[in-house]
């Protein structure tokens, strides 16, 4: 088996006006000793695209917003082509620390397919409604894909070669984290989840925070309709 | 004895009757936009109006024989089940549409790292 090293993991960020981070972000990630990042720019309006640029990422450009998960995506496809042997991705706005990527890494290394970071693993309390909200999207992620997971919206993954090649997804838009656990599902892949830590960013904290139930009932309307 | 006609009736039969003519002449002229999907719609639709502008009784010979209790009624099942039929079939299409374009957008993307030219 082929020895994993740190040249064939490449840690795949998608950003959309996320230039004031970014730079930040890749040097952290730097700094825990990854080098291989592909930045997908997906359509920024500021400098999100030049600022990774200067940081000697591999930074991609999409030329009209597709959504987060097209560029995970078409960072993955990247990873393809660059022939990873692990694919991590991670949000762009700082709220995942980097040094949750060696759990990931160790892990995939022992012949995990996937590794799911867990937000709620952490033996953090937090708020009913989220609580709420978040068993409300496992449950109905566990209805529509088959797959009980403590949570259904975390983009902190990491994939084996084997997943790369064979998780098939087509959504766009906030909708990837479901269909891939569906796919893990269907490919009857092997996973795990581990805890990471959520930072508070000042990005983070304008995001949705409950866009997990949200996506999970679009997942359920699609499967019926489509 | 002829039956009376009323006016509602022969508007919505000649609406429909040149709806029927339009979908069928762009289906015999192989126009590319007319899908074989799109002429049986236009069919259903159309038709269905057509066969109630000339029958209006035919509704209520419906409504008896499936529980319905007016005409107006079926007339309002019907059309919502059409309408419904049309926004998923938009839907569908739309939702292709989206994925296109996403794949056009990715494919420009990664056309540089295919080509080995990426600085």
């Amino acid at each position: 088996m082929k020895k994993i090293t740190a040249e064939n993991i490449y840690v795949i960020i998608p950003v959309m006006n996320n230039g004031r981070f970014i730079q930040g972000l890749l040097q952290d990630i730097e700094d825990n000793g990854y080098s291989n990042v592909i930045v997908v720019d997906d359509a920024s309006e500021d400098d999100s695209y030049e600022k990774a640029k200067a940081m000697h990422a591999v930074v991609l450009r999409h030329t009209i917003n597709r959504g987060k998960d097209a560029a995970v995506k078409t960072g993955i496809e990247a990873a393809k082509i660059l022939q990873a042997d692990i694919a991590v991705t991670m949000d762009g706005d700082g709220r995942h620390n980097p040094k949750d990527i060696r759990q990931m890494i160790d892990l995939i290394d022992k012949g995990i397919d996937v590794v799911l970071g867990s937000r709620f693993l952490n033996g953090k309390e937090m708020p009913w409604p989220e609580w709420l909200a978040n068993h409300l999207g496992n449950f109905l992620t566990w209805l529509a894909n088959g797959l009980w997971v403590t949570d259904n919206h975390s983009n902190f993954r990491a994939y084996s070669r084997k997943a790369i090649e064979v998780i098939y997804t087509e959504n766009d838009r906030y909708e990837r984290d479901s269909a891939v656990l569906r796919e893990i599902h269907r490919k009857r892949l092997n996973y795990w989840e581990v805890p990471i830590e959520v930072r508070q960013t000042e990005n983070s904290l304008t995001r949705p925070q409950r866009a997990g139930l949200k996506n999970s009932i679009k997942t359920i309307i699609r499967s019926l309709i489509f | 004895m002829l039956p009376k006609v009323s006016f509602y009736q022969i508007i919505l039969a000649v609406v429909a009757i040149a709806f029927l003519y339009s979908g069928l002449v762009k289906f015999i002229r192989q126009e590319k936009k007319q899908t074989l999907i799109k002429l049986l719609a236009t069919i259903l639709i159309w038709g269905s109006v057509l066969l109630f502008a000339v029958y209006p009784r035919l509704p209520h010979i419906i409504s008896r024989d499936l529980g319905f209790g007016q005409n107006l009624n079926t007339l309002i099942f019907v059309g919502f089940v059409v309408v419904l039929m049309i926004i998923f079939k938009l839907l569908t299409i739309i939702e292709r549409l989206e994925r296109d374009i996403s794949e056009i957008v990715r494919k420009e993307a990664l056309k540089k790292l295919s080509n080995g030219t990426l600085e």
